[in-house]
C-alpha cells in the first residue's frame, strides 16, 4: 500500500514537472529554457481559442490561475518563483562543510531545476517525522505515515476546503457503493472494482458541475488526477478499517488522518518553513534524523494512552 | 489503583516486550493454521480442525453438509476477529449463525472465496479457510454472554502468567469476543479465580468524557465481580503449555472453556491489546516487570508463582465489604503447616510493610520451608534477597494463602510472624488504644 502510494506521489511529482501548461508570468528566471517555450506556446494557443468564449469560463480561469500561482506542487507560477528570487536575494557563504547542500541546490536551481521541487522534496521526510512524533508522544493513529503524508501533499495541490469537500464526497460514495454492492453477491475484487466505478462516476460528475461550486470556494477545475487518485486510495483504507474494526473506529481514524494532513499542509505552506528549509537544507536532514531516533527510541506513555487509562490512573500521580 | 508508570502502553509493548519474540516464534501468531498443527503436535488441544482450503477448486469440491453440527469459517491469518462466521445449526440447505441469520450454500461459498481473495488477511499473499469445530458456551457462563462464545485472554510473559480477562461477545460485537468490536472485558484475580472489574469496549478505546468501569452487566443488576471461571488452574496451565511450546516470550493465549473437554487454545497472539488493564485495574507494565527476573521451574510452579504475586484478595461480592472482619495490631492466628495441622500463634499486624513475613525456624517447624515450596527469591528491606513460600494463614475465621518472605531475623523474635498489606486488604486495622 505504501509503496503504491509512494509511486503515486513520485510520478505526481514528475507529472507536475513536465505539465507546465502556464507560461509563469513572474520568473525572474534569467535562463527560459527550451520546453517551458514550448509548453507555454501550446497554453497561448489554448488561450487564444477559448478566449473568445462568453466570460464565465474566463473567470474560471482565472481562479485557476490564481490557484495555480500559489500551489507549491506546480512548478511554474509564484511559488517557484518567490523561491527562487529568495535565493537569489539571499548572498551565499563561502563553501564550507556546513553548507555545500545549500551550494549545490543553488547550482541545480541556476541551470533550471525547480526551487519548490526541490523543497517539496526536503519537506517531505520532515513531514512523515513530525507524522511519526504525533503518533508515539501524541498518540494521533491515522492511517500509517504515508497516508497522511501523500495526502497532505494532495492537499496542498487541490487547497484545504476543496481537497476535504472532494475526500467527503468520495467517503461517503464509497460507502455508500459498498453497503449497495455486498448485496450483488459478487466476489471481492469485482466488487471492489464496482465500488471504484461509482466513485469515479461521482468525482466525474463533480467535474462536470465544477464551474457552478467556484461561488462556495470549492475550485475543482484546475485539479489535476493525482490528488484525486490519492484521495479514492484513502478511501479504500477507510473501508478497510471498517472492516477490521468498527465504524466508528474507522471515521475515528479517518479523522485523525486529515487532522495530521491538514497540519502537514498548513506547516509546508508556511513561507517561513520553505525558505527555512532551502536555505538550511543541511540542519533539516540532520534533525530530522535525529528527530526520527528519538521518537523511535521514546518508552513511555503516549499522550492519549494517559487520557485511555485514566479512569484506572491513581489521581494522585 | 496503578500509578501512570505501572501502566503498558503501545510505545514499551513493542520496544520491550514483543521484540522479545523470535520471528519464528512470531509466526504462531500470524497463521492460524500452523498454531493449530503446532500445538496439536504438542498435545495441547485446539479446536478440531474439520477442513483446511488453499484453493477454490478445493472449495468447490468441498461439501458442506458433511459437517455435522456447528462449525466455524475462519481466515487462517485474519485480525481482530475480521471474517470469521460462526454457523449454529443447518436445517436442509439453509444455515443458521449464531445471530439466526440465514445462509445458503451460495453464501457460504462467497464467503470462504472471499477469504481466499485476502480481503481479511493483512499479510502473506497465500490465503487459506479454516473449518473448524463450533465451541459451545460453557453453561456457567451461558447466561452472560448475549451470543457467541466468551473466551479468555491470558498475558504470558517469560513463561508466567502476567494478567487475565474474561471477554463476553455482545449483540453488539455480533458475537465476537473482541473488544474492538464491542465486547465486553472483565478481570480476573489470579488468587480466587473470580471476575474483578470490567470495562466495555467503547470505553476501553474512547479517550475523552467521564468513562466509567462496568460494575454490572449491561442493561441489568448483575454485579460482574464474582463470577467465578471454570477450570481456572487449568486455564493458566494451558497457557503456559503454549507459552512453553511456541517458545514465545511475550504473548497472550485466547482460550475457549468447552464443557467437557475443558480448556482449549483458540489464539495465539503475539501482540496482545492493552485494555486487559483497564479491565483488571491493573498496569500490566508493573506485573511484567515483577515476572522480570523470576524463572518458574515447571508448568505447575509458574502457575503458583502467579498466583501468589497477582493474587488481589478482592472481596467476592459486596456483602463481604460491608462486613470486613476488624483486627488489632497483635492478632491470634492459625498457621497450618505441610499437613494441614494447625498451630496457633500471635501475628503482629504490620501495616508499614508490604509483603508478610515469617521467622525461618517457625516456617521449618511447620514444613512449609522444603526446597520444593520456594516460590522465588526476593530482595525484602536491608536483609538481601529471602526465599518466598506460601502459607496457608487463617485471619478472623478467614483462610487465606500469604506468599511470605522467611526470615531469619524473627527468629528469636515474638512474635514470629508478621503480616503486610498485601494480606490485609479485606480487613480493617485498628490501632490499639493507649
Amino acid at each position: 500500500m505504501g509503496l503504491i502510494l509512494t509511486l503515486v506521489f513520485f510520478s505526481y511529482l514528475a507529472v507536475a514537472v513536465n505539465a507546465q501548461t502556464r507560461p509563469s508570468p513572474a520568473t525572474p528566471n534569467a535562463s527560459p529554457d527550451l520546453s517551458e517555450n514550448q509548453d507555454s506556446t501550446i497554453g497561448a494557443e489554448l488561450d487564444a481559442t477559448s478566449e473568445a468564449e462568453a466570460s464565465p469560463a474566463a473567470q474560471v480561469r482565472e481562479v485557476i490561475e490564481e490557484r495555480r500561482s500559489s500551489d507549491l506542487t506546480e512548478t511554474t507560477g509564484e511559488a517557484k518563483g518567490r523561491l527562487s528570487s529568495f535565493l537569489e536575494q539571499t548572498p551565499a557563504q563561502p563553501l564550507g562543510p556546513t553548507n555545500f547542500v545549500q551550494h549545490a541546490i543553488r547550482k541545480a536551481v541556476d541551470q533550471g531545476v525547480p526551487a519548490n521541487v526541490l523543497v517539496l522534496i526536503l519537506l517531505f521526510p520532515v513531514v512523515a517525522s513530525l507524522i511519526a512524533t504525533s503518533r508515539h508522544i501524541i498518540g494521533l493513529q491515522g492511517f500509517g505515515v504515508y497516508i497522511p503524508a501523500v495526502l497532505a501533499v494532495a492537499l496542498l495541490s487541490t487547497g484545504i476546503i476543496t481537497g476535504i469537500f472532494l475526500f467527503i464526497v468520495i467517503l461517503i460514495s464509497a460507502s455508500i457503493g459498498r453497503t449497495i454492492f455486498k448485496k450483488f453477491k459478487l466476489q471481492y475484487l469485482p466488487r471492489t472494482a464496482l465500488v471504484l466505478w461509482l466513485v469515479a462516476l461521482t468525482v466525474f460528475s463533480l467535474l462536470l458541475v465544477s464551474p457552478q461550486l467556484i461561488q462556495f470556494e470549492i475550485n475543482l477545475a484546475a485539479l489535476s488526477i493525482f490528488p484525486i487518485l490519492v484521495l479514492i486510495l484513502l478511501s479504500e483504507n477507510f473501508i478497510e478499517a471498517q472492516l477490521a474494526g468498527t465504524r466508528s473506529r474507522a471515521i475515528e481514524l479517518t479523522i485523525e488522518t486529515v487532522l495530521l494532513a491538514v497540519l502537514s499542509t498548513i506547516f509546508m505552506r508556511a513561507e517561513i518553513v520553505q525558505r527555512f528549509v532551502i536555505i538550511y537544507p543541511e540542519l533539516t536532514i540532520i534533525t530530522v534524523l535525529a528527530i526520527d531516533i528519538l521518537v523511535g527510541r521514546f518508552k513511555g506513555l503516549r499522550l492519549a494512552e494517559y487520557l485511555r487509562f485514566r479512569p484506572i490512573i491513581d489521581p494522585e500521580e | 489503583m496503578p500509578k501512570a508508570q505501572h501502566i503498558l502502553g503501545m510505545n514499551a509493548r513493542v520496544q520491550i516486550y514483543t521484540v522479545q519474540n523470535s520471528y519464528k516464534a512470531k509466526r504462531y501468531g500470524f497463521s492460524k493454521l500452523r498454531a493449530k498443527h503446532f500445538l496439536q503436535k504438542h498435545q495441547i488441544q485446539v479446536p478440531q480442525l474439520y477442513a483446511q482450503l488453499s484453493s477454490l477448486d478445493e472449495l468447490r469440491e468441498f461439501d458442506w453438509h458433511t459437517i455435522s453440527g456447528g462449525f466455524a469459517i475462519k481466515p487462517a491469518n485474519g485480525v481482530a476477529g475480521s471474517g470469521i462466521m460462526v454457523i449454529k445449526r443447518r436445517r436442509g440447505d439453509t444455515w443458521f449463525d449464531i445471530e439466526n441469520n440465514q445462509f445458503s450454500q451460495d453464501d457460504l461459498y462467497l464467503h470462504a472465496s472471499d477469504i481466499l481473495d485476502g480481503q481479511y488477511s493483512t499479510w502473506g499473499s497465500t490465503h487459506q479457510v479454516i473449518i473448524e469445530e463450533r465451541i459451545p458456551i460453557h453453561p456457567d457462563l451461558e447466561s452472560f454472554a448475549e451470543v457467541g462464545t466468551p473466551d479468555i485472554r491470558v498475558i504470558v510473559y517469560r513463561k508466567i502468567p502476567a494478567m487475565a480477562m474474561l471477554r463476553l461477545p455482545t449483540r453488539a460485537s455480533h458475537g465476537r469476543a473482541n473488544l474492538h468490536q464491542g465486547a465486553i472485558a472483565l478481570g480476573i484475580d489470579f488468587g480466587t479465580g473470580k471476575t474483578t472489574y470490567g470495562v466495555d469496549g467503547n470505553t476501553a478505546y474512547s479517550h475523552f468524557g467521564n468513562r466509567a468501569l462496568l460494575k454490572t452487566f449491561p442493561n441489568s443488576d448483575v454485579p460482574i465481580a464474582g463470577l467465578e471461571i471454570p477450570f481456572w488452574d487449568d486455564v493458566l496451565k494451558i497457557a503456559v503449555r503454549t507459552a512453553n511450546a511456541t517458545g514465545l516470550k511475550y504473548m497472550g493465549a485466547d482460550i475457549f472453556l468447552h464443557p467437557e473437554k475443558g480448556p482449549m487454545i483458540a489464539e495465539v497472539n503475539t501482540y496482545p491489546g492493552l485494555s486487559i488493564q483497564l479491565a483488571n485495574k491493573a498496569g500490566l507494565r508493573q506485573r511484567l516487570e515483577k515476572i522480570e527476573d523470576i524463572s518458574a521451574r515447571n508448568v505447575t510452579h509458574a502457575v503458583k508463582i502467579a498466583q501468589a504475586l497477582f493474587a488481589e484478595n478482592y472481596p467476592a461480592s459486596s456483602l463481604a465489604q460491608v462486613d470486613r472482619p476488624i483486627i488489632g495490631t497483635k492478632e491470634k492466628v492459625i498457621v497450618y503447616d505441610d499437613h494441614d495441622k494447625p498451630y496457633e500463634t500471635i501475628a503482629l499486624v504490620n501495616t508499614g510493610r508490604y509483603r508478610s513475613i515469617i521467622a525461618e525456624n517457625l516456617a521449618s517447624q511447620l514444613e512449609l520451608n522444603e526446597p520444593h515450596d520456594e516460590l522465588w527469591q526476593q530482595s525484602v528491606d536491608s536483609e538481601g534477597s529471602l526465599p518466598i513460600v506460601q502459607v496457608p494463614i487463617k485471619i478472623k475465621d478467614r483462610i487465606i494463602v500469604a506468599s511470605m518472605a522467611v526470615s531469619k531475623r524473627l527468629n528469636k523474635k515474638r512474635p514470629q510472624i508478621e503480616i503486610g498489606r498485601k494480606d490485609l486488604s479485606g480487613f480493617l486495622v485498628v490501632g490499639d488504644e493507649q
